[in-house]
């Protein structure tokens, strides 16, 4: 397996797709943080007050006074708005919000995922590797290995990218973090992109299409199907209250928890989980255990799948 | 030693059993001309060997050990992927990376095989399959005879002890063809390497194969040696006379031993008889008006044709 893992990683490094995928992430990243800075900006801030004043429904004389009035204020708030807008929560639900919640580092590592696997079986690259029956066994578990491997690399390149272009712009953040509480962050964010990409490769596995596989990482992968069935589930729970804890057996659910930050992972009181975390579902884990329970879950699923069905269908 | 054995190997789709209790027999050293229309089973044979594709039913023993049987895939433990390892293969079009280099091709390979001097063993194969010039192009520029090289370059790397090639000479120009052909050959003969190689060039086959399979419907119609078919193919007289009854049944007489057929056209077709020079005195003392008298050459694309659509009987009467 190892033989396996070492010819996939020179594959990887050489491919193009890779480095366009990583290219892209850093792009993202500097470019949200970009963004964000402006939006802070105190002469953001100005655009927007001006453009309330002038579309307001006032005479010339109020409207003369109101400017007025905008421009000593905006000379006193100038230096905290800037503090303000450019201090965020943590750094964790920094990068919950700017890769993981709305999906990105999901489709981006899913997709890449299944751009590689496919591509082995379609271009037939697979033949040339003679395989009995424990070398497919072998084949499909490196195969997982590179498809973790490859989404903790995303995981770790978007969070360092974030980091070094919020802090280049002078953003700071109001909570710090233990560096277990961020470890185990970044792990419970990791598995939850695991458990995306194993269910990816499953569908490639099984198709064999890059189309179908690229369209159920868009779809699937992005968090969106996993919304709407979480909605559907609220609704189903008004007449069937078992639907209430559908949410917390969710990748979805894991990741919308993961939003807020890494020390509300930890919170002890029932309650307050409830509250902060589960509001439509009863949650009787602390919430790292639940996100860990439900991602094991969907990487075991995956599993099953791949060395019982996958693995035994012919390869040309 | 036989290299590969099938017994009852079957392969079914559906309802449909492309490859039907197959029986195959390759020995050590052999180059085996596996011949066969469109859809008669040679890929999905080539590819149950390789473990590509599980067999319904039937046993694969390679190397002298099974490794494959029905309903399953080739056989797990160490000793089938020992075996396994022993073949390099070619099936249908070559498996390659389109968007790398012919070199990154083959060192993907190397390393997933474990190779400890990869970077000398991909040159060396590079310039084996005389494509050591073009080793950095991506292989998505290459030619479909650049391709069939690369193709058996990848199935060459593992210094394999047995090669299935399915149609090698695909693409290949006649230059390309007989460097191909020349470099199997010397494979053979130098590293001993046993081939088998389906091709719809029996010219080609026919320089190179010593032994042949001819597989129609999915099943095994004849394996025979080519001095067999050069023997079935070899010379026949065409005679052509005033009477050909007469001189048929006077033929008959004199050369019992001989196989003699009445053409559509009159003329008659002797195989078997070891002297055109005595026919032609039997005839002359016989008193024949002889209008034609010619050696003939029976084609071997012809032979197999024949051999492969309805030979069976032939094949049968011929084995008895």
């Amino acid at each position: 397996m190892f033989n396996l893992l070492k010819s996939d990683m020179y594959r990887i490094v050489r491919s193009k797709t890779f480095w366009v995928f990583s290219g892209l992430c850093v792009v993202m990243m500097v470019g949200v943080a970009a963004m964000m800075a402006y939006f802070s900006s105190p002469e953001f801030a100005a655009m927007v007050n001006e453009n309330l004043v002038q579309h307001a429904d006032l005479t010339v004389e109020e409207r003369a006074e109101a400017q007025v009035e905008l421009a000593e204020a905006q000379a006193d708030l100038a230096e905290a708005q800037v503090l303000n807008g450019k201090e965020l929560h943590s750094i964790t639900a920094m990068w919950a919000s700017n890769f993981l919640n709305g999906g990105f580092l999901g489709i981006i590592t899913s997709a890449l995922v299944v751009l590689f696997l496919v591509r082995d079986l379609k271009s037939g690259f697979i033949k040339n590797l003679n395989m009995s029956r424990t070398g497919r066994v072998r084949y499909y578990a490196e195969k997982l290995v590179v498809v973790a491997l490859l989404d903790a690399f995303f995981l770790a390149l978007c969070s360092v990218c974030s980091v070094v272009a919020f802090t280049a712009f002078g953003f700071t953040f109001q909570v710090v973090e233990g560096a277990g509480a961020v470890a185990l962050w970044m792990l419970l964010a990791w598995l939850a992109m695991f458990a995306y990409s194993c269910l990816a490769a499953c569908v490639a596995w099984l198709t064999r299409s890059e189309a179908i596989s690229i369209t159920f990482s868009v779809i699937v992968c992005s968090c969106m199907a996993g919304a709407f069935l979480v909605q559907l589930s609220l609704l189903l729970a008004n007449a069937l209250p078992v639907f209430e804890a559908f949410q917390n057996w969710t990748i979805v659910g894991g990741v919308s928890a993961l939003t807020q930050g890494a020390n509300a992972l930890f919170v002890q009181d029932p309650g307050d989980i409830v509250s902060a975390l589960y509001p439509w579902g009863e949650a009787v884990l602390a919430p790292w255990w639940q996100i860990l329970l439900a991602d094991i879950l969907y990487v075991a699923i995956a599993c099953i799948i791949v060395f019982t069905v996958c693995r035994k269908r012919n390869v040309a | 030693m036989h290299v590969i054995q099938t017994r009852g190997l079957t392969r079914v789709y559906g309802d449909r059993r492309v490859v039907d209790g197959f029986d195959m027999h390759v020995a050590e050293g052999d180059i085996y001309g596996f011949v066969g229309k469109n859809g008669a089973g040679k890929s999905t044979v080539m590819k149950m060997i390789d473990g590509l594709v599980a067999p319904t039913s039937g046993e694969i023993i390679l190397f002298g050990a099974a490794v494959g049987s029905g309903g399953e895939e080739p056989g797990s433990g160490a000793e089938s992927a020992r075996q396994l390892r022993r073949i390099g293969v070619l099936i249908e079009s070559p498996g390659l990376l389109p968007n790398m280099s012919a070199k990154d091709n083959l060192m993907v390979k190397a390393l997933a095989l474990g190779i400890v001097d990869a970077q000398a063993r991909v040159r060396e194969v590079l310039r084996l399959v005389g494509l050591q010039g073009v080793g950095a192009q991506r292989t998505k520029r290459f030619s479909q005879g650049m391709k069939q090289r690369l193709g058996i370059g990848l199935a060459l790397l593992g210094n394999p002890d047995l090669l299935l090639l399915d149609e090698p000479f695909n693409g290949l120009d006649p230059e390309g063809t007989r460097d191909m052909r020349t470099l199997l050959v010397r494979l053979n003969a130098t590293l001993g390497i046993t081939m088998v190689i389906s091709s719809h060039v029996l010219e080609q086959l026919d320089r190179i194969a010593t032994r042949y399979g001819v597989i129609a419907n999915g099943r095994m119609v004849r394996e025979m040696s080519a001095s067999d078919v050069q023997q079935e193919c070899g010379d026949s007289l065409l005679i052509r006379t005033s009477d050909p009854s007469r001189t048929l049944v006077q033929l008959e007489r004199a050369f019992p031993e001989a196989a003699l057929a009445a053409l559509p056209d009159g003329a008659l077709r002797m195989a078997g008889a070891s002297d055109a020079g005595a026919v032609a005195a039997m005839l002359h003392a016989s008193d024949e008006t002889v209008l034609e008298f010619s050696e003939l050459k029976r084609d071997i694309e012809e032979y197999f044709v024949e051999l492969m659509e309805g030979g069976a009987s032939h094949v049968q009467s011929a084995q008895v």
